[in-house]
């Protein structure tokens, strides 16, 4: 009788099991629950073509809303990090003198994170915020630098961040003397991973 | 049927895993993005991504791994497999690009093989990337063409621990006091050398602190200043009206210092000296206009020299000069620091101390065997 219990009790366990994991459930080596983090971006990119340059302090152009991240979501403390990549310059470029280096090491191009919707957490902190002072413009680097964190990995209180939203802007700084007319591209990298 | 409740707190586990993998809908979704493994050395695991096209249209991914270093204790990203505490050499994954279908849901396997000499926790992180072309963003002015390229990623860190083998260890490196002024050297006041000033605001911390300055009240505050025509050419400056500016023009003077500089120390052009006296002037009258806002801070920065992940716990005891602890301050965040990894710390003042002499002890818990520390003695004014 026992038995039969027990081989219904293990029926009834299997159902529930195999009828709610679907595809979504993830397998991990240390069979914990996974982290995982979401993001969704503006499709439009601004239109940076009207600039006037004469609006500016004519010693660098700003790149407003270079991402614009309209709805972020994580289960576990993360960091956002920016990396730039090198600089395409114009064939002419006087390389020596020139503050933009080919291969990056230079300080020319700067990043910073705004308009932040710190988003739902359970004890209403630890929401999206900035890291490393890039509540303003702070010079990317090719080796990275966290931009953007948040969650706690606080034992018995670790948690994530739910709707949660911001804007990346990037400015370029000119130099009149050496920045001569021509092609300039630059790639930057977000990365989102965990803590 | 005493099991019963187990049962269904088993399912109520597995239904939170389903809420949480499910809760967050977006155009692209990794899941998990953090695998940590306990494996034995000589011995193999398994691990499955999901990556979900939440987009409309077709998604391409390009998957590959990549170290997180410490390099001095700071984070880089680094080749795979070498950073020496990287196991991305023991990783076999496929398949290292993906093509996602609308709505669709495809994995990725990552085998590890923990060789035998395997001792402590090692990490490397596999990037999710979407491999079209990102859209440009490009502005054009005057005959320049600027154009960025923004792509964004996903990181999935995978940790490897030998169980057994970890080693917990650290140390408090350095402590010391600052204050969140621009750190323009007061004893320049005694002193009215063109060069000395000039020294004194050649350092980073007086750059890295004005630089860019989004304080409005500083703006208000600023008065034009005129750059002398026979030095304006070469400056590109006519005039400055912005703290941006001046900071501008401050690096272009220091960056052309060998040659304003003579035999006897002295600036030799007449013009460069009233220039450098007038952005001394300026930097030092906007310093005291924030004055009211200064606060001191105690920064003290802690390296991992463990071979482990360590989940650190701190404070910092403020004691008189009888040895008292008058005032403790926890630290806010309890952070995950990584083997070879240099976190720094700055914790303010309470404004509550009274002014007098003191000395910081900042102390660590890393979870090991003792804690440690670093102190310093200092003189402490409250500030206004």
């Amino acid at each position: 009788m026992n038995n039969k219990k027990y081989i219904l009790s293990l029926l009834f366990f299997l159902s529930f099991l195999f009828g709610d994991t679907d595809a979504d459930v993830a397998v991990t080596g240390s069979g914990t629950i996974p982290f995982c983090a979401s993001w969704t971006s503006s499709t439009t990119v601004p239109d940076y073509s009207t600039v006037d340059i004469d609006a500016y302090d004519a010693d660098y152009l700003e790149f407003a809303s270079i991402i614009s991240v309209t709805d972020f979501d994580a289960n576990y403390a993360f960091n956002i990090t920016a990396t730039k990549g090198t600089w395409t310059l114009p064939a002419a470029y006087d390389v020596t003198n020139g503050a933009k280096k080919a291969n990056g090491s230079d300080s020319d191009f700067l990043i910073k994170v705004d308009d932040i919707t710190v988003g739902t957490t359970p004890s209403s902190s630890n929401g999206l915020a900035v890291a490393n002072s890039h509540n303003t413009y702070q010079a990317a680097t090719t080796s990275g630098a966290v931009i953007a964190s948040g969650g706690s990995t606080v034992s018995g209180s670790a948690h994530g961040v739910e709707s949660a939203a911001f804007n990346i802007d990037g400015k370029v700084l000119l130099d009149w003397d050496t920045d001569i007319p021509g092609s300039y591209a630059l790639s930057i990298t977000i990365t989102v991973a965990s803590q | 049927m005493k099991f019963l409740p187990k049962i269904f707190r088993i399912r109520n586990i597995f239904l939170y895993i389903i809420y949480v993998t499910n809760f967050s809908f977006s155009q692209f979704q990794v899941s998990p993005m953090l695998i940590e493994q306990y494996t034995d050395n000589d011995e193999t695991s398994v691990s499955i991504v999901n990556i979900s096209n939440n987009k409309k249209s077709q998604l391409d991914l390009k998957i590959y791994l990549k170290d997180r270093a410490y390099i001095n204790g700071i984070q880089t990203e680094a080749l795979p497999g070498t950073f020496e505490r990287s196991c991305a050499d023991w990783i076999f994954f496929t398949p290292s690009k993906l093509s996602l279908g609308p709505k669709e849901t495809k994995s990725i396997r990552i085998n590890m093989e923990v060789p035998d000499s395997a001792v402590g926790t090692y990490w490397s992180t596999l990037y999710i990337e979407e491999s079209s072309a990102p859209t440009p963003r490009v502005a054009e002015f005057k005959g320049h063409k600027i154009n960025l390229n923004v792509n964004m990623r996903m990181g999935v860190l995978i940790t490897e621990t030998v169980p057994g083998t970890t080693i917990k260890d650290g140390m408090v490196e350095s402590i010391s006091i600052s204050y969140n002024t621009f750190d323009v050297d007061e004893i320049i006041l005694k002193d009215d050398r063109t060069i000395s000033m000039l020294e004194s605001l050649n350092k980073p911390e007086v750059i890295r602190n004005w630089i860019y300055t989004q304080r409005d009240d500083l703006i208000a505050e600023f008065e034009r200043i005129n750059v002398p025509e026979n030095i304006s050419d070469k400056l590109g400056y006519t005039s400055i009206a912005t703290p941006k500016g001046l900071i501008k023009v401050l690096s272009k003077v220091i960056a052309w210092k060998e040659n304003l500089i003579n035999d006897e120390g002295d600036v030799v052009d007449r013009d460069y000296v009233q220039l450098i006296k007038k952005l001394y002037s300026t930097i030092k009258q906007l310093e005291s206009k924030v004055s009211d806002k200064k606060n001191a801070f105690i920064n003290f920065s802690y390296y991992n020299s463990g071979n482990a992940i360590s989940k650190c716990t701190g404070w910092i005891e403020f004691r008189d000069i009888y040895g008292l602890t008058v005032k403790r301050v926890e630290l806010e965040e309890i952070l995950k620091i990584y083997p070879m990894e240099r976190r720094d710390f700055q914790i303010a003042i309470p404004n509550d101390l009274a002014s007098g002499e003191y000395s910081a002890l900042a102390i660590v818990d890393y979870g090991g065997a003792q804690l440690v520390a670093g102190e310093i003695t200092f003189e402490y004014e409250k500030p206004n």
